[in-house]
């Protein structure tokens, strides 16, 4: 159970063996994979076209220039199946569909999944009015708000998977830098399409910096309780899982505390990595990114990660 | 209903839009999914074996006499999952949950739980809910059992996950059909309706429809003037399914409605 602690740092000075053995040794196998998520896992206008494509996922698809976490694993695992709870529009907080209720679908599958992936957070953000006050985040749901959520989806997973399952909590992607990287594609982003289609507007209609990296500041206080939730349940301090069930998370620090492009969280992405169409979901080369860090941080895949992000 | 056009030169220009107005995914109708038109019962709360007293109704439904056996209670539970202070603008609210099925929403001063109980107080760490003779104390990260008590006709759209929704059409007829203001936007090559404000407790506030929210007509109809007039008369005339395609924050969510009796 110790396996979190060992990887990070294992995996920081290249040492990866230790950590693929112990898996193969402690995790329950990976038959079937199971995920919470919302557009990005739905491969939202991977493609330009605007819509679901999951075949283009991070963690569902099929496409071989994504490179998928299920590709991956059916690789090594012939009778991978999947079962996705993600659904676009998707909070982890709020509405129908948000962790709690994925985490609930989860566990009603049968069989029941030994792998779960978890990407949510970025609607959390955009959807909350933006503020009028000096703080621009003090709209955005608070810390402890998110955390109480997370852990309702959490408490479930730990309670309904088969012991020695794996629970992966990938950090939430920096919805200010997405903006950076929407201006850096195009004219047509800033303009056109995200005042008409209320794209992330937090952000999208902040015209001062200071102000968007506030909202950024707060996405990294909701991926610090992200990992510190993983390490948690990880190690059974919570009392909540007694089943020996792997929490990880890809987080290991914000891009202020010297960790840009360690994580999703703290990737840095550009115009390269989001579709033209709506200027904000990742595409296919962005897609690729989040698969190969989702499996270079899994216990599955556990190797190397800077790969994922060089340009 | 108000429509006015929005930027339709530059958005018809832009070459990203040419090529993205090919695809199938942008022509065509939202297709209704094979899914089934029963409430799953793993988000329903477990109805109460008792019967609905006079004295649990905090508010009636309007201008109806009580009648015990327009009302039911289920046996639920909330979670508060933590209080919102926000930019002083809008007011302090609490971000409740309801088990099973997890559905959450932001609660304010005022606002009902049901028909039994609404929120009387918002403190920094804990919401208050006031019954007919009892009140109850929900802290954050604290879950409460509760005794809910609704009219038959309260609920409309019941949300089953993944935008599915179980319609209930006696309970639809009942609504405020007041249609929300709304303009012509062009996105992606289509014309959309961009909702005005939304009525609370309107058949389109039921419909789980936001101000904001950018829709095509039902069944992928154009979003023409009779596009919320037609949304509403699929809501109410008993068709057993029907599709909606909603744009929300810059996902779409293509959205299927089932009659639920």
């Amino acid at each position: 159970m110790r396996l979190m602690h060992c990887a990070i740092p294992a995996i920081a000075t290249g040492v990866v063996l230790f950590v693929s053995q112990a898996t193969a040794d402690v995790w329950a196998p990976p038959a079937k994979q199971a995920n919470a998520g919302d557009s990005i896992s739905q491969g939202f206008s991977a493609n330009g076209w605007p819509g679901d494509h999951t075949e283009l996922s991070w963690v569902q698809g099929s496409d071989v220039g994504v490179d998928s976490v299920a590709s991956r694993t059916r690789a090594s695992y012939a009778d991978f199946t999947q079962d996705s709870e993600s659904v676009s529009g998707a909070e982890l907080i709020g509405g129908n569909d948000n962790f709690a209720a994925q985490a609930s679908r989860i566990c009603a599958q049968r069989p029941l999944p030994t792998r779960v992936h978890v990407l949510l957070g970025a609607n959390d953000v955009c959807n909350r009015p933006r503020s009028s006050s000096k703080d621009a985040a003090a709209n955005l749901y608070s810390v402890t708000t998110w955390t109480n959520a997370l852990r309702t989806g959490l408490d479930q997973l730990a309670a309904c998977l088969p012991p020695r399952s794996v629970v992966q909590l990938l950090s939430v992607p920096r919805v200010d830098g997405i903006y950076e990287a929407g201006n850096a594609k195009s004219g047509w982003c800033s303009w056109g399409v995200w005042p008409i289609a209320n794209v992330c507007r937090v952000v999208t209609a902040e015209t001062s910096a200071s102000r968007r990296a506030q909202i950024g500041a707060r996405i990294d206080q909701y991926n610090d309780a992200l990992a510190a939730e993983a390490d948690s349940y990880a190690r059974n301090l919570n009392g909540q899982n007694s089943r020996g069930i792997a929490f990880v998370s890809d987080w290991v620090g914000s891009t202020s505390s010297g960790h840009e492009n360690t994580s999703l969280g703290t990737f840095r992405f550009g115009a390269d990595d989001i579709n033209g169409s709506d200027c904000f979901h990742p595409n296919v080369a962005g897609q690729a990114r989040i698969a190969c860090v989702a499996w270079a941080k899994s216990p599955d895949g556990a190797g190397p990660y800077a790969g994922c992000f060089k340009r | 209903m108000n429509v006015m056009n929005h930027g339709l030169e530059y958005v018809a220009s832009c070459s990203v839009l040419a090529f993205a107005c090919l695809a199938s995914a942008c022509s065509g109708s939202p297709t209704p999914h094979d899914e089934p038109t029963t409430v799953n019962p793993a988000v329903s709360p477990a109805p109460s074996p008792a019967p609905v007293r006079r004295s649990e109704v905090v508010n009636l439904r309007t201008n109806d006499a009580f009648v015990s056996t327009d009302y039911v209670a289920s046996e639920t539970a909330y979670k508060l999952f933590g209080i919102e202070e926000g930019d002083g603008q809008t007011p302090r609210s609490a971000i409740l949950a309801e088990a099973p099925g997890w559905s959450t929403r932001a609660y304010h001063e005022g606002d009902s739980l049901g028909r039994g109980l609404h929120v009387s107080q918002i403190g920094h760490d804990r919401v208050t809910l006031r019954g007919p003779s009892f009140d109850v104390v929900i802290e954050s990260g604290a879950s409460t059992p509760l005794r809910l008590v609704k009219h038959r006709l309260d609920v409309v759209a019941k949300p089953l996950g993944k935008h599915r929704y179980a319609v209930d059409t006696e309970a639809a007829r009942a609504a405020p059909s007041t249609l929300p203001e709304a303009e012509s936007a062009q996105l992606y090559g289509r014309t959309l309706l961009k909702l005005g404000a939304i009525e609370a407790g309107s058949l389109f506030a039921e419909a789980d429809l936001r101000e904001g929210d950018l829709l095509e007509g039902v069944d992928g109809a154009p979003a023409n003037d009779d596009a919320l007039p037609g949304l509403g008369r699929a809501l109410t005339d008993g068709r057993p399914t029907f599709a909606l395609r909603v744009y929300r924050g810059g996902a779409m969510m293509n959205r299927t409605f089932v009659r639920a009796k």
